[in-house]
Order: structure tokens, then sequence, then C-alpha cells
């Protein structure tokens, strides 16, 4: 079995996204709130399909 | 071997993936800045609608269904007969192309401009109710338990993706008789044993239909009358039983795996495998495609939990923004399959057991590749990803601003952008078949 090697320089425009989604997920990490307590869901069944 | 959708194959003409790629992820970060900046309050949290005149409702009404599932009763017979009787290859008998063409893919547009169609003209539906009459009233049952959800259709879909995605001999008129005698079979006792309640719990058909149909702009209104709607409300809506998410997951996952049959990384893994190696290799890549869906979708949703406002999570509360990013990858993976592949249905329908007849004028017929060009083709693909991202990206932040705490809603929503950000990659990656 033969696999074609993958060129990354083809794929370098991954990086900028990745980049991207890292500082996002970093940001969001440190927003998240405390744990506190949160409230019980009332009915939410909606109509039959 | 090569997998393919059930039925022949085909490749677009690419336009390069990382301007797409760039386009698509801009689109939804602008999205989803606009939406925060100018969408404050939800408006989809009531499914209400403009009831439609009495002649419409008597159109969509039961009566009007149960004539229609006879007649689609009739077809199924018919479709059956040229599946058992007519010619043993696919090049001359249209049922493989009537089943994965006009009525697998065929169902999405229908469902998205009419709503559940196939539970309207489920030729399986006339049948249990034929059978139902000599089910003694001892064994008849009211539908399913409800625990049991919607996890018998998550099997019926798994089993139908299997023959379509993975068996090599999917396209063989018989198989496809075969299977669609099953089908027929096991839902049609089990609707007369369980009772119409069977099908939105079973029947792959129509949980997919439905799903689908929550996005077109009729429904119905909890009195069961026929209304015309808001789609996205008509998608906030939508019941989340348990297994509703598994079929989402199995769908989206289904189509992922399709894109990457295409690729060559998966030509090269499977070129030189035996038939069971290869059947082997083939289930694994479709249970491991959905599952990593399934498992995306979940670490998105736990990372969403941090910021809501309920103790019961938040996975419920997001599965229907699934449903427009399904159908936008459907549309995109099987748009030329379903125009160009689709005329092959009409063709051979002239002449379906093979005995030179010409039925409809068409049995000389071949397929016009003109009807649309290649260019049209990736621009409709590129924007059904697209448009199926947006339109889950602000069914997501419609439902953020009643399921998230009110300081939380715009950065609570930041892993579900990656999940689309990341789903919306995907997508595109494996659509242009790297």
């Amino acid at each position: 079995m033969m696999i074609t090697p993958l060129h990354i320089v083809d794929y370098l425009w991954v990086f900028p996204m990745v980049a991207i989604a890292l500082v996002v997920g970093l940001y969001a990490w440190l927003k998240a709130p405390s744990p506190v307590e949160r409230e019980e869901r009332t009915d939410r069944d909606g109509p039959a399909d | 071997m090569i997998l393919t959708h059930g039925l022949g194959d085909r490749s677009d003409l690419p336009v390069p993936v990382w301007i797409a790629l760039y386009v698509a992820v801009g689109v939804l970060l602008f999205s989803f800045l606009a939406l925060g900046l100018l969408w404050r309050s939800s408006r989809f949290g009531t499914e209400d609608g403009v009831v439609l005149p009495r002649w419409t409702q008597v159109v969509v009404g039961e009566r009007s269904s149960h004539i229609a599932q006879a007649v689609a009763l009739v077809g199924a017979v018919a479709f059956l007969a040229v599946a058992w009787f007519g010619p043993t290859s696919v090049a001359t008998n249209p049922a493989p192309t009537w089943l994965y063409v006009w009525v697998w893919v065929g169902l999405v547009p229908c469902s998205l401009l009419l709503g559940p169609v196939w539970r309207f003209l489920n030729p399986v539906r006339a049948l249990a109710r034929l059978l139902r009459r000599a089910v003694p009233s001892r064994l008849r049952r009211s539908g399913l338990p409800a625990r049991v959800g919607r996890w018998p259709a998550v099997a019926s879909l798994g089993v139908f993706l299997w023959l379509e995605l993975v068996f090599d001999h999917s396209d063989e008129p018989r198989v496809v008789a075969g299977f669609v005698t099953a089908y027929v079979l096991v839902h049609g006792i089990g609707g007369a044993v369980a009772g119409p309640r069977w099908f939105d719990a079973a029947d792959g058909l129509e949980v997919y239909s439905a799903t689908i149909g929550r996005l077109a702009p009729w429904g119905r209104s909890e009195d069961g009358e026929a209304i015309v709607r808001h789609p996205l409300a008509g998608l906030a809506a939508m019941p989340v039983p348990p297994g509703q998410i598994a079929v989402l997951c199995t769908l989206l996952g289904s189509t992922a795996f399709d894109g990457v049959t295409r690729t060559s990384f998966w030509g090269d893994l499977t070129r030189d495998l035996g038939r069971p190696d290869y059947l082997i290799t083939g289930t694994l890549g479709l249970l491991a495609a959905i599952l990593l869906v399934a498992g995306a979708y979940q670490l998105a949703m736990r990372a969403t939990d941090v910021f809501s406002r309920y103790a019961d999570g938040t996975s419920q509360a997001f599965a229907h923004t699934m449903v427009p990013i399904i159908v936008g990858y459907t549309v995109a993976h099987y748009f030329s399959f379903a125009i160009f592949q689709g005329q092959v249905g009409a063709i051979l329908a002239s002449d379906p057991f093979g005995r030179g007849w010409d039925l409809f004028g068409s049995a000389q017929a071949s397929i016009d590749y003109l009807v649309v060009s290649p260019r049209t083709i990736a621009v409709v693909q590129l924007a059904a990803v697209v448009c199926g991202h947006v339109v889950g990206v602000v069914a997501a932040h419609d439902r953020s601003l009643e399921e998230l705490r009110p300081r939380s809603v715009a950065v609570g929503q930041l892993p579900y952008l990656l999940l689309m950000v990341g789903l919306t990659s995907t997508g595109l990656v494996l659509l242009m078949g790297l």
C-alpha cells in the first residue's frame, strides 16, 4: 500500500486559522464564569413533528 | 476499489480550496459579529404562524394523505417489480436511480420546500394500516416507549447509509430490491403492531424528512392546523426526543464520510484491500465519521454549558442548529449528482423491464451534461455550505439569547462558533476532494 505523502507547503494556509481558533478558545476559557447555581428548566416540549 | 454513493461517480471543477475556506470562515465571523451587535432579543421562541385557508387544510389533511399513501403504495409495488424483475444491470434498470437519487436525494429539496412530505405520502403507512386489521388486539401497541425516542430511526438510517456508502454492490437492482423489500416488511409489520407512531420513531426516511421539514415555511400549529410560519421559528421548535441528536450526527457524519471516500487518501488506503477488509474498513470509517461529528458537537456543547443559565446542559437546546448545516452539505454533495444521474431515472423509465419498450419516448435519450455548467455547480456547492452554516449561526445566536446567561451571550457562543469554523473548513476540504 502506498500513501501519497502530504506536501506541507500546500497546507500553510491552515495555520493562521488554527492560530485564530486557539486565541478564541483561550479567550472563551479565560472569560468563563466561576461555577454558580443554575436555574431548573421548566417545560420545553414543542409540538410533535 | 472505489466507494461511491450508491451509484456512478462525479467530480466537479474545484475552486482553490484555501480561498473558498477563508471566504467561508470570513462570512461566518462577520455573521457572528453582526448578530451580536444587532440581534438583541430572541425572535423564534414561539412557532406562531398564519393559519392557511380551509381548502389548504383539506389538501394537506389526513384523508388526502391516506389517498396519497395508497397511490404511493401502488408506485412502491411497481418499483419493486422493476427492481426484482427488470434488467440486472444498473445501466439498464432504473430502480437504483429511483431509490438513491429520486427518493433519497429528492427528499431533501421536497422536505425543505413542503415540510415533512414523506410522512404525507409514505406508502408503508398505507400497508401498515391494511396489516393492522389482521393483528390480534392483544398484540397491538400504541407507539414505542418514550425513552426509545428516535433511536430506531438511527438504526434505520444507519443501515441505509451503510448500504449506500459502504456496500460495494449497492447499485445492483437485486440488492436494491432486497433492501427495499426488507425495509417495507420491517416497517409495515412494525407499523401494524405499534400503530402509526412507529413511523415517527423508527422510519429513517420519515425522521429525515421531518427533520429537514422543520426548515420549511409550512408547519402545523398545536391544534394541528396547517400554518405558514418563519422557517427559523419552525426550526427552533424542533422536538429533541432521545436519539434525535444521534439522527443529526449520523446524517452529518455520513455526508462527511462520503467526502472522505473521494479523497486520494482513502483511495490509497483501500485500493489493494480484499473484499472483507474493504467492507470492514468502510464500516469503521463510516462509524468513525459519525462519532467524530458527535464528539465535536458534544465537546462544543460541554464548553457552552459553562455559560448556560440552566443546570441540565445545552446539547439539546442547540441540536436544531445542525439541521441547516446538514441541508447545506447535502445540497453541496448531491447537487450535480441529482442533476445528472437523476436524468437516468427518467431515461430508463421508458423501458423498465428491458423489453424494448418506449413508454415515455425517452428510451433513446442520453444524459444532458449541459444543464448546468461546472462553474454553477462549484458556486452552488460553496453557497450551500456557507449558507447552511450562517443559518446555523443565526439559529444558535437566537437560542443563546434564551439559553445563556445575559452577561455571557457573546462569549458563550465562541465554542459553537469554533465548531462552525471547524465544520465549514472540514466540509469544504472534503467537498473539494483533496
